[in-house]
This record gives C-alpha cells, structure tokens and sequence, in this order.
C-alpha cells in the first residue's frame, strides 16, 4: 500500500508544481490538461478494485470541464490543481488500510481525519471561485458551515477513539462522540436536519462551484464516516452498533423527507436541487447505516449481500447525485439550455430503470431488504419519497430544457449524461456490485 | 367401468360448462326465441349430470368408495407442527349414491319444467347459469369427502340462491312478492319484494357460514384432517378428548350454524319462507333436493362420520344432539302450524318444507341415542340417519311434484293465494292428480311411503322417549297430525272448496304438466322403497304395530275432514300470529336491516375518513411540513448558526437520555 500512497503523493506533488510552472509562464489556461493527466496515476490499483477511483476521476473530469465554462476566476490555473488534489485524496481514503490496536488506531484516525481536513479546506477555496460581491454572502455561510462541521467532526472522533481504548463500558462516551461525528458529516454534506446552509448557497452561489460542493466533496466525508466506524464497532458490542445504525437510519429518513418536501414545494431550479441534494444525502446515510452494522452482521449470505449492496449503493448514489449535479448546474450556468439532456438526469433521479439512478437506489433497497426487519421500514420509506421526488424533478427537467446546450457546456452535460446511461449497459452496474464484494475489505 | 375421475367430472362440470354459452350470449342478446337452442344446451348439461350420477350408482359396487387427488400440501415444520394435507376426495357411499342420483334427476325434471315455465323471462342467461352452478353446487357438497371442498360447493349453494331468489331484481310484479302487500308490522312493510328476499336469504346463511367455516378451521388445526370418511379421516374421538365436553358442543353447535341456517331451523327459518320470490321452479329447486337439503344432509355425513370413527357417544356429541332434537321437531311444528294458516300458495309449501327439514334434522339427532345399524349393501347406516334420509327423499320428491304444480297454478290463475274449485282440477286433471299423489304421500297416511317412514320416526323417536324425554315424541306426532291437515287445506283450497276462479288462461302448460305428472308417479311409486330395503326392523314392523296404524286411520280421518271443511274460524288471533310467522320476519327485518344499516354507516364513516385523510390532513400537514422547512432558511448566517447550534444541542439532549436510559 505504501507504493500506492507514494504514487499518488508524487502524483499531487506533480501537479503542483506544473501548476506552479504554468502560471510563472502566463499558461494557466492549459493548466486543466496536466490535472486531468495527473488525476489518472490513482487508477493504479487491483483492476479488482479499480471501479471506485474511475467513478471519482470521471466526476473530477466533469468538475474540471465545467471549471472552464468559468469565464473569470481568480485561480486560474490553481483551481485545476484543487480539483485533482481531491480527486486524489478522495481515491486514496478508501484504499486507506484499516489499522486495529490502540496506537495504530489513533495514527488511522490522524490519517483519516487529515484526508478530511485537505478536501474541506480546498472546499472553502472552491466556493470563492469566481465570486462576485453578491455571490460573497454564500461562500461566508458555506465556510462557516464547514468550519463548525469540521470542529464536530474532529471532536467527536477524538472522543470516539477514547470511547475505543476504554472498551466496553463506554456506550455514554460513544454515544457522544458518535453523535458529533454524524452532525459533523451531515453538516459537511448537507443532509437535514444540519442542512440549514445547502439552499442559501446552492441559491446564491455560483453555479459551477456550487456544482463541485455538490458532487465531489460529498463523497470524502461518508467514506471517513463508514471506514472509522467499523474498527470502532468492531471492537464493540451490539448496543453500539444498534445505536450508531438507529441514530443514522433515523437521520436518513428525515434527510429524504426534509429535501423531497422542501423541493417539491420550491419553484428556483437552484433551490429545487438543494433540497434534492439534501434528499440525496438521505438515500446515501441509509446505505452507510447499513455498513454500520458489520461487525454484528454474521458471516451469513444474507449479510454479505447486504454489505455488498450497501457499498455499491453508496458508491453508486453518490455518482449519480454528482453526475446529475454537475450536469444540472452547469445548464443552469449556461442559461438553462439543458435540451434533453435535462430529462435524463431528471429521470435518472427519479430512479426510472435501467438509468444509473435506479440502479443506486436499489441497490440501496436491496441493502436494507437484506439487513432485515430493522432496514425494511427505511427500505419502504426509501420507495415512497421516490414517488415523492417524480414532480419536482420532471419540473426542473421542463425548466432547464429550453434550447440546446454549445461549446464546452455540452461537452460536461454529454459526459454525464454518458455516466448516467451506464446503467443501460447492464452489465457495468453488475461489475459495481462484484467489484464492491473486493472493495469491502477496505472498509472492514 | 369409466373411472371414477371421468365420471365425477361429468356429473359436476356439465351443468356449468354447457350453461355458459346461454349466460355469454343473453349478455349481448336478450331475444328468448333466438336463444332457444342454447337454453336446451343449458338443460342437456343438466341431462348428462343426471345420467352420469345414473350410472355411477348402478355400475360401482355398493361399498364406499372414495377417490382422492391431492390438492393442498403443508409439510410439517420444525416447531412441532404436524403438516395438514388436504385432497379433492371424493365419497360415494350409502348417501352420496342416492342424493346425488335424487338431486341430480330432480334438477333435470325441474329444468325442463321451466323450459317451458320460464320461457318469456327476461333474464334468462342469468336464470341458466345460476341454476346450473346450483346444482352442480349441490351435487359438490354431495360427493366430496372433504369439508373444504364441501364447503366450496355450498358457498356455491349460497351465491346461487342468492341469485335465483333475486332473479326478479325489478321487483315491479306483485306476483313475485311474499306477504299481504300494504300491510304493516312494527312500521316495517310486512311484505318482501325479490331483491330483498334475496339479501335476506345470503345474510342469514353467510351468518351460520362464518362459525361453519371456523369450526372447519378448527377441525383441520386440530385433527390434521378434514376427510369424512376413508384412510386418514378425521379421528373424532381423539378430537373429542382433547377438546373436552364443552368445546365438542361448541365445535359442533358452530359446525351446525351452517346447517340450521341453510336448512332453516327455528329461529333461522324466516329467509325460507320470503324465498318464495323467486321463480317457483328455483322454489322446487331449491325446497327439494338442493340449499335446504344440504344442510341436512351435511349433518347426516357428519353423524356418519362421527359413527364411523365411534365418537358417536361422546359426552358432548350426547347434548348436543339433543339440543338438535328439539330445535328440529319443534320446528317441525312451528312450520306445520305456519302452513295450516297462511294463505299464499308457496308460503304454504315453504312452510312445510321447514317442517319436514325439522323432522329431519330431528330424527337423524336422535342417532347417538339409539345406537342401532342396519345393513343394507355392503353399507352400515345408523337407524335413525336411514329413517331421515328415507324421508328426504319422499320429501324432495312430493315437494318438488307440489311446488311445480302451484307454479302451473300461478301461472293459469294469476294470483298467488288460494284459488280454486272442483272446476279447475277438472280442467287440471294432472296437477290434481300430481298434488293428490304428492300429499298422501308425504301426509304419512297407509299405505304409502310416508306412512312406513313416519312408523320408522315413531318407532325411533318412542324407543328413546326415556332418555331425550317424551316432550320429543308429543312434539312429533302434534307435527305430524298438523302436517296432514295442512296438505288437505292446499289440496281443498286450489282444487276442491276454493274461490271460484274467474280467468284461467288455459293455454299450454303441457311440458309443466308432465313434468310433475312424472314427479307425482316417482313419488307414489316410492312405496316400494320400505319392501325392498331389506331391512323390515326399521319400515315394516313399526308400521304394522297396531297403535301406529291407529294413527294412520287417524291421519287419514284428520285429511278427509280437512278435504272437506278446509276452512276454520276458530283459530282466530292466532291466525295473525302464524300468518306474521311468529314475528321472526318483523325481528330479522330489524337485526338484518340494522345489521345493513350499521354497516352503510360504517362503511361511510371509512368513506368520509379516507376522504378527510387524503382531501385535508394529507395535504395540510404537508403544506405545513413544507412552510416550516421554508421558514427556517431566513438567509441571515447569525440565525444559520444558532439554528446549528440549537440542532447540536437538541441531538446532545437526546443522546444523554439515551445514555440515561441505556448507560
């Protein structure tokens, strides 16, 4: 593993520095070239794994595209790089190999909460980008959310390690400390009810930068959330892990409730994919509640099918919430010229068969239907505020239709689209889940 | 020999599959000319049953047999439960033999009656369907061996009934109605249009079938079987252990619901007597050989059965038989005295059927009692069940010839009361003939079949007076001298000392006539029945008894005189009482009324709820839900982070009462 993490060390490193060059040369409009290149050193891993960095480098790649539609930005050049840099991290956290024992433990956790800490700084970059005077009020509001997220984050993980190295006898210390961890998460990603930021800036933001909180940065937050707690539990009895899966199951559920209502009753196209991301964030927690409970599960079929889903529907979910996002907002940006490419995504969100959203959504179904009793509801609530979702997405869809999208606009909406009619090839969602039963070993 | 499998198939699928193009065609088509051919279909389907049933008497040998075909299987499981099989088993042995070649012939006969009877109606795919279903219905709940699949073709019995009682859904002819028309009781119309005989008759059989249908349930959960007869039929005596005195009464007091409501036991009897309603060759039906029949017929399977595995003495099969007793001859009476007053032709008929059936019930309850068989065949019969089923069979036969004869009646005189004088039966000499034949025999005068039958009743109910009390042997003889007077009044009253009768319409009616001409004759010629059973124990001795054929010269003064002087004002008040039927109508009218009424409440009360859940709570709660989700985001980032901070500190408050209640 250490060749891996020098590989995509020297990779970031690298793209610093011809960053750096460019600019020094008056270049740094060609400076998305060499991002996109140094993006690719991540794929080099296991082809048995290798499905999850593609996933997060198409993502970045759409990001990067849609970074150029930017006309202005005072980062030229260096907004590249950032992109690349969390697209590397972002690769790299899951492959980050789980350490038991008390010290390797904390240097784990150190690790983890580092990887953290580089994409939510580089966030508070990110929605600065292009800023004007009007734009200024969201990205304040967008970096104090993620400010107060990342002290609750770190927080909560410090005393869950504590919680860890005393044992069994610290459920009221890991309630605690699991409890500030799932607020610091749910407020770096914006799920209900720590949503309070997500529409004000999904509103008043720039759209492109917008795009890129919306997608890229959501993935880090979940996979640190799923790869500390399963050591943590693991070590743990049942009552923990039953409180930790509740207490996020619970939050899945108003989350999806919360954005689905919000966004039905919303009539901005912007506002309207806030509370969808907000819903979206929902689908993703059931799945990673589901992971939760591995190290209660049994070795049974059953379980295993249930992680294996819950691992391809969270990885998967967050493709499409990304793809769809960045697609979106870049239309939006383009003046609402979406043609019908607007109707894919809209469609592929609500979940209609055989488009990538549909597969996420049930591969997450699947999960909780596995798990048993205890996911059933959820799985049950998952499908109603499905429905719920079919007007408001058709609305957008209709709204950002208007006329044909041009240039580089359509190059970004094109690629996602491609990402969204992956699922047509059935095939490549049935490599997701055989692919995610390999990737399961770096999080258990 | 064809198999059993093609036989069985024969006699239950004809009737329905060749009554299915009738029923297709008149949905498109209403012309009864045109549909003729199909009708005939209709009524050789009803031909080929009979024929099979014919055959499967005459060609099987006189043991019982039963052929089963596995249906539902569920294995037992870990937890201690022993699995439950269920088969399509079929029965012919001593009663199956004979009631399916009665019910099947009967339907035949009367089918062809109403070829002609019914021929202008104007719903006659209905008409043919349902009376078809009904007696394949019937002939289901005949030859199975299983409840379950008795208890298909009896809901089927149910739903047919329910549609030819109701098969003049207009209810626009006053010919149709039951009860005096403008008459009141406790502010209710006194009487019962065809719609509503039609509701009253499947409410008050669908009450009896639910306990039916849970004593089913709880004889197949706790026996493991459902079988009547046969290698692993239902065990009763270990049954019976298990459940204790009380619980075999009230399992089998559930189990006779069904029976009491379908055979029309006191207070069950009211649905009966408004069936009249229908078309009086659904009355023959249905009075005959098929519906009121059933029910006994099912209580005789079930003594049989309970005699075959020698529960037959158990502690609770004892009372609970004896309760029948009473329940059956009391409305033996109760039927007969109904009949002696009321003055519509088929309300006469309906009340001697629900005597008869009493007689029945009654007679076949005493089985457990008396405790002695006969061999006829290679078949062992209880006394008492042969005596009863003896009886059923006169009676589906007499029965059937009197109510085909009074739907000629109805139809020549137009008037459903009484009417008639020595005119009109010399102009009808068949249908005098018929009802004459039809009430000397089941009048139970010498030297007919009736008369044997009744001795066999006599003798069976008087040997055990000492053990159900002498009150079952008065109430028996009471029924049987009231039931002779009131086959006399009929007969006096249609065709001798009658109103005159103004318009006869005198045309036709040669297909009727023979019909019950042939019915008559079977019925007469069933004398034979006593002489050729080969058992003179139970028929033949009793009747030579010298007090018994002193109550047959009785029986025979008692018809004379009434021939004569069919009309009494010494019964006075009580001539209201029997012509109200008791007030059983008034009070079921209330409690199946109010039963509907409740009911349309309640089912509008769910109505409106649903429509308030979906047309204002929804919704309301909704917008509710979604202004508070709006209002938070007031785009102030102070309020953003208070708002955080207040999240934060609800979710710490929780998490500590979790850690109170938990840590």
């Amino acid at each position: 593993m250490a060749e891996y993490l020098t590989l995509i060390l020297s990779s970031m490193i690298g793209v610093v520095v011809v960053t750096a060059a460019l600019m020094l040369v008056k270049r740094e409009d060609y400076a998305w070239i060499p991002a996109i290149l140094l993006l690719l050193p991540d794929l080099y891993t296991s082809t048995n794994y290798v499905i999850y960095p593609i996933l997060v480098d198409v993502v970045i790649i759409g990001n990067i595209l849609s970074l150029k539609v930017l006309e202005s930005s005072q980062y030229r050049g260096l907004d590249y790089a950032l992109m690349t840099v969390i697209g590397l991290v972002t690769s790299y956290v899951l492959y980050t190999p789980i350490s038991t024992g008390a010290v390797n433990l904390a240097v784990y956790f150190g690790f983890l909460l580092g990887l953290f800490m580089v994409v939510s700084v580089a966030s508070y970059f990110i929605i600065q980008i292009g800023a004007r005077p009007e734009n200024l009020d969201a990205a304040v509001k967008a970096i104090v959310a993620f400010v107060i997220a990342t002290v609750l984050f770190f927080t909560g993980s410090v005393i869950l390690l504590s919680s860890y190295i005393i044992g069994a006898s610290s459920l009221p210390l890991f309630i605690l400390g699991y409890t500030l961890v799932l607020l610091g998460v749910m407020l770096e990603i914006g799920a209900a009810p720590m949503h309070i930021w997500v529409p004000d800036v999904f509103t008043a933001g720039d759209p492109i930068p917008v795009s890129i909180l919306a997608s890229t940065v959501k993935i880090m937050p979940l996979v640190v959330l799923v790869k500390l707690m399963a050591p943590v539990l693991a070590n743990l009895g049942e009552a923990y892990v039953s409180f930790a899966y509740w207490l996020t199951a619970v939050m899945a559920a108003l989350s999806m409730i919360i954005g689905n209502v919000g966004a039905l009753t919303s009539r901005e196209s912007a506002r309207v994919l806030a509370y969808s991301s907000i819903a979206n964030m929902g689908y993703v927690l059931a799945a990673a509640a589901v992971l939760i409970n591995e190290s209660t599960l049994g070795k049974g079929q059953q379980a295993s099918q249930a992680l294996i889903y819950a691992l391809a529907g969270l990885i998967t979910q967050l493709l499409v919430n990304a793809a769809g996002k960045i697609g979106y907002f870049t239309i939006i940006k383009g003046g609402g010229k979406g043609s019908v490419y607007s109707y894919l995504f809209g469609l592929s969100f609500i979940g209609t068969p055989p488009l990538l959203g549909f597969w996420s959504k049930l591969f997450i179904i699947l999960s909780l239907i596995y798990l048993g009793p205890a996911g059933l509801w959820l799985a049950i609530f998952l499908v109603a505020n499905s429905v719920i979702s079919i007007p408001y997405y058709i609305r957008v869809s209709r709204e950002l239709s208007a006329r044909a999208p041009l240039g580089i606009t359509l190059y970004t909406v094109l690629l996602m689209s491609i990402i969204m009619l992956l699922g047509v090839i059935i095939p490549i969602p049935a490599m997701v889940v055989s692919l995610s039963r390999g990737l399961l070993s770096y999080i258990a | 020999m064809l198999s059993a499998s093609i036989v069985l198939s024969l006699i239950l699928l004809s009737p329905v599959l060749l009554a299915a193009p009738i029923a297709v065609y008149w949905l498109t088509n209403q012309d009864a000319h045109r549909a003729k051919p199909l009708i005939y279909l209709a009524v050789i389907g009803l031909a080929i049953s009979a024929l099979s049933a014919t055959y499967m008497a005459l060609a099987y040998p006189m043991k019982t047999l039963t052929f089963s075909y596995p249906w539902i299987t569920i294995p037992p499981s870990a937890g201690g439960f022993n699995g439950i099989e269920i088969t399509v088993s079929f029965v012919v042995d001593f009663l199956s033999r004979f009631m399916g070649l009665l019910t099947a012939w009967l339907a035949f006969i009367i089918g062809v009656y109403s070829l002609e009877y019914m021929a202008e109606d104007y719903r006659l795919g209905w008409y043919w369907f349902f009376y078809n279903l009904f007696t394949a219905s019937m002939l289901l709940t005949v030859y199975s061996n299983n409840l379950l699949l008795m208890f298909i073709g009896w809901e089927g019995l149910g739903i047919s009934s329910w549609a030819l009682i109701g098969n003049w859904y207009k209810d626009d002819d006053e010919l149709t109605f039951v009860g005096k028309v403008g008459d009141l009781m406790f502010g209710r119309p006194a009487w019962t249009t065809p719609s509503y005989a039609a509701y009253r008759a499947i409410a008050t059989i669908r009450f009896g079938d639910m306990f039916m249908l849970g004593a089913i349930a709880a004889i197949g959960v706790l026996s493991h079987s459902l079988n009547f007869t046969g290698s692993g039929a239902v065990n009763w005596g270990s049954l019976f252990n298990m459940i204790g005195v009380a619980g075999t009464a009230a399992l089998l007091i559930l189990f006779l619901l069904g029976p009491f409501t379908k055979s029309a036991q006191f207070p069950f009897n009211d649905w009966l007597l408004t069936a009249m309603t229908g078309p009086t060759s659904v009355s023959a039906l249905l009075h005959s050989a098929t519906m009121v029949a059933a029910g006994v017929y099912i209580f005789m399977r079930l003594t049989l059965s309970i005699y075959d595995a020698g529960a037959l003495s158990a502690p609770g099969v004892l009372v609970t038989y004896l309760v029948v007793i009473y329940i059956g001859l009391l409305t033996a009476l109760l039927g007969s005295l109904l009949a002696l007053a009321v003055n519509e032709r088929k309300v006469i008929l309906a009340g001697s059927t629900m005597a008869s059936l009493g007689l029945m019930m009654g007679i076949t309850a005493v089985s457990p009692y008396i405790n002695s068989t006969v061999t006829i065949g290679s078949y062992i019969v209880p006394v008492a069940v042969l005596v009863a089923f003896l009886y059923l069979i006169i009676h589906a036969l007499s029965k059937a010839t009197l109510f085909l004869v009074s739907g000629h009646l109805i139809h020549e005189t137009g008037t459903r009361f009484n009417a008639g004088d020595f005119e009109l039966a010399k102009r009808m000499k068949l249908a005098f003939y018929s009802t004459i034949a039809a009430a000397i025999t089941l009048g139970g005068v010498p030297p007919l079949a009736g008369y044997w039958i009744h001795a066999g009743m006599d003798d069976v109910v008087s040997s055990v007076g000492q053990y159900v009390g002498w009150g079952a042997y008065a109430l028996l003889i009471l029924a049987s001298v009231v039931y002779v007077a009131f086959l006399a009044r009929f007969t006096s009253l249609n065709f001798i000392k009658g109103e005159r009768v103004k318009h006869v319409e005198g045309h036709g009616g040669l297909t009727m006539a023979i019909s019950y001409s042939i019915t008559a004759t079977v019925a007469l010629a069933t004398v034979a029945i006593p002489f050729t059973l080969g058992v003179p124990s139970v028929l033949i001795n009793p009747g030579l008894d010298a007090y018994v054929i002193g109550i047959g010269v009785v029986l025979w003064v008692i018809f004379i005189a009434v021939l004569i002087k069919p009309r009494s004002e010494s019964l006075g008040g009580l001539t209201n009482l029997f012509e109200r039927r008791y007030y059983i109508q008034a009070l079921m009218d209330i409690i199946l009324a109010g039963f509907g009424e409740a009911l349309s409440a309640f089912t509008y009360l769910i109505s409106r709820g649903i429509d308030a859940l979906f047309n204002d709570l929804l919704p309301s709660l909704f917008t509710g839900f979604s202004r508070i989700i709006r209002r938070v985001q007031v785009g102030l980032l102070d309020q953003y982070a208070r708002y955080i901070y207040i999240v934060v500190v609800v979710m710490l408050i929780i998490a500590l009462i979790l850690v109170i209640v938990y840590g």
